[in-house]
């Protein structure tokens, strides 16, 4: 009898028998998972930060708020141990300060300037006039590259690059590229770079 | 009457009940999920930041506490301070022969040592806003121009805190913090250390306040930024007679003065260089 009726099945009826177990299963699955949820997990995820339980949120929250104090506290501690801030000399000495020291610039420009040099190992690049404004920024060099034949021109290319490359450098425009002849038959590249400083 | 003959069918109730035991998985599906995000979050985010927060804690204890000591110390150090800024360093009227006298004893100090000549007049311009323009020229050597460059980064500093840059003392002061936080005492006393008795006896005042600090670590960081920020120069710009003779004629602290533009050309001789310059002197507003 029981044979003949599974044989006999249909698929509703299969349907018909499952379907109050399978509410039933998936009511309790969603009752334990809520109570899982709202009662279990928070507790097994809470953390005792001196003496007071904090969840994931609020932990978030006390590190933020935490990274706030100190970095107050630490402008604070600043303005103490360095008096008079906030006032016109502070401000002046600190502007003063932000520029760049003219000594480096020009120990980095005469590196630079004699790292280049021709087969002989002569010097190529002739820097006449420096002129340095702190308050704008602005470098400006005045030479011209000469003992390198007719590769005047590409050492002027490689000094651009080099001057470009340092780290106190903005942005720089570049000189006419020119090659001129001198008496004895050599030649010369003149140059007029301007370097916006950092 | 007609809804609930509808319902007592078989096939609807089949298809009710299952639809509900979907709705129900769905559900349980999404608190599932919603726990497995929260287990995630909790090993990617709270237990890093579990072993951070102790550490920042303390962090703020031990400022609150060095701001309680430098609280108290800066009190004493202020007044003296702000009374030579306004008298000498950015007074209401520019003190101009004060000016000139400190020129006169730097350029003295240099044609001694045969490292600068022809100096041009100084010109002295009318002023823009709170700053009078000063211009002159002359020819000097290397080493001059190095001495001349240092006065000028120096005019209108006052003490050892006022040389550093603010990310050098900030790098002390947060040494103080993981070496000896008490220490800070000692630090803010260096840093209000006035410039000139700095460069007149550098090794004491350093060695004073390296009393206070035992570690390796301190003490390196300590000399680096002794050796590689302003204050090197300044021991090298007053090293000699130029401190002493500034510090018996009264010229010290040098007032606030700011490089408008300089211009270096060749000079007559090797390692000679002829400079034009133009300076402000500021006043106060």
């Amino acid at each position: 009898m029981s044979l003949a009726s599974q044989k006999s099945s249909t698929p509703f009826q299969i349907l018909q028998r499952t379907s109050v177990p399978l509410v039933l299963f998936t009511l309790t699955l969603t009752c334990l998972l809520f109570l899982s949820q709202s009662v279990f997990l928070p507790a097994l995820l809470m953390v005792d930060i001196s003496g007071s339980k904090h969840n994931a949120h609020e932990l978030k929250t006390y590190h933020e708020a935490l990274l706030e104090q100190v970095k107050h506290k630490q402008e604070m501690r600043s303005n103490l141990v360095l008096s008079m801030q906030g006032t016109d000399y502070r401000k002046l000495s600190d502007w003063k300060q932000s520029h760049y020291p003219f000594q480096s610039l020009l120990s980095t420009v005469s590196q630079v300037s004699r790292s280049l040099h021709n087969k002989d190992g002569d010097q190529v690049v002739f820097i006449d006039n420096i002129k340095y404004f702190p308050v704008d920024g602005q470098l400006k060099l005045n030479g011209n590259v000469k003992n390198a034949g007719p590769r005047s021109m590409t050492i002027l290319a490689q000094l651009v690059e080099e001057l470009r490359s340092q780290p106190f450098v903005e942005s720089l425009k570049s000189p006419s590229f020119s090659r001129i002849e001198d008496s004895v038959g050599g030649f010369i590249t003149p140059f007029d770079i301007q370097i916006s400083l950092k | 009457m007609k809804i609930l003959s509808i319902i007592n069918r078989p096939k609807v109730r089949v298809i009710g009940l299952h639809i509900i035991a979907l709705t129900l998985l769905i559900i349980s599906a999404q608190i599932m999920s919603k726990q497995v995000r929260a287990i995630a979050n909790a090993s990617q985010v709270s237990l890093p930041l579990v072993a951070e927060l102790p550490v920042l804690e303390r962090r703020l204890n031990t400022i609150t506490q060095q701001i309680e000591m430098a609280e108290l110390n800066s009190v004493l150090k202020i007044g003296s301070q702000k009374e030579q800024v306004d008298v000498l360093i950015l007074p209401k009227e520019p003190d101009f022969d004060r000016l000139i006298s400190i020129f006169d004893v730097l350029q003295e100090g240099l044609k001694s040592k045969n490292i600068l000549k022809n100096a041009s007049k100084i010109d002295i311009g009318d002023p823009i806003e709170d700053a009078y323009p000063i211009h002159f020229s002359f020819d000097v050597h290397e080493e001059g121009l190095r001495k001349f460059l240092s006065f000028t980064r120096i005019a209108g500093l006052l003490t050892v805190g006022d040389a550093l840059s603010p990310e050098e003392r900030e790098m002390l002061i947060h040494k103080t913090e993981e070496e000896n936080p008490t220490g800070i005492i000692a630090l803010e006393q260096f840093f209000s250390t006035d410039l000139l008795r700095y460069a007149l006896d550098s090794r004491s005042h350093e060695e004073q306040l390296l009393r206070s600090f035992s570690s390796s670590d301190f003490v390196s960081l300590f000399r680096m930024t002794m050796q590689s920020s302003l204050l090197r120069e300044v021991r090298i710009l007053f090293e000699g007679d130029f401190g002493q003779l500034i510090d018996d004629h009264n010229l010290w602290p040098f007032p606030m003065l700011i490089m408008d533009s300089i211009n270096l050309k060749k000079g007559g001789a090797p390692k000679w260089r002829n400079v034009s310059v133009q300076l402000f002197l500021y006043t106060a507003h």
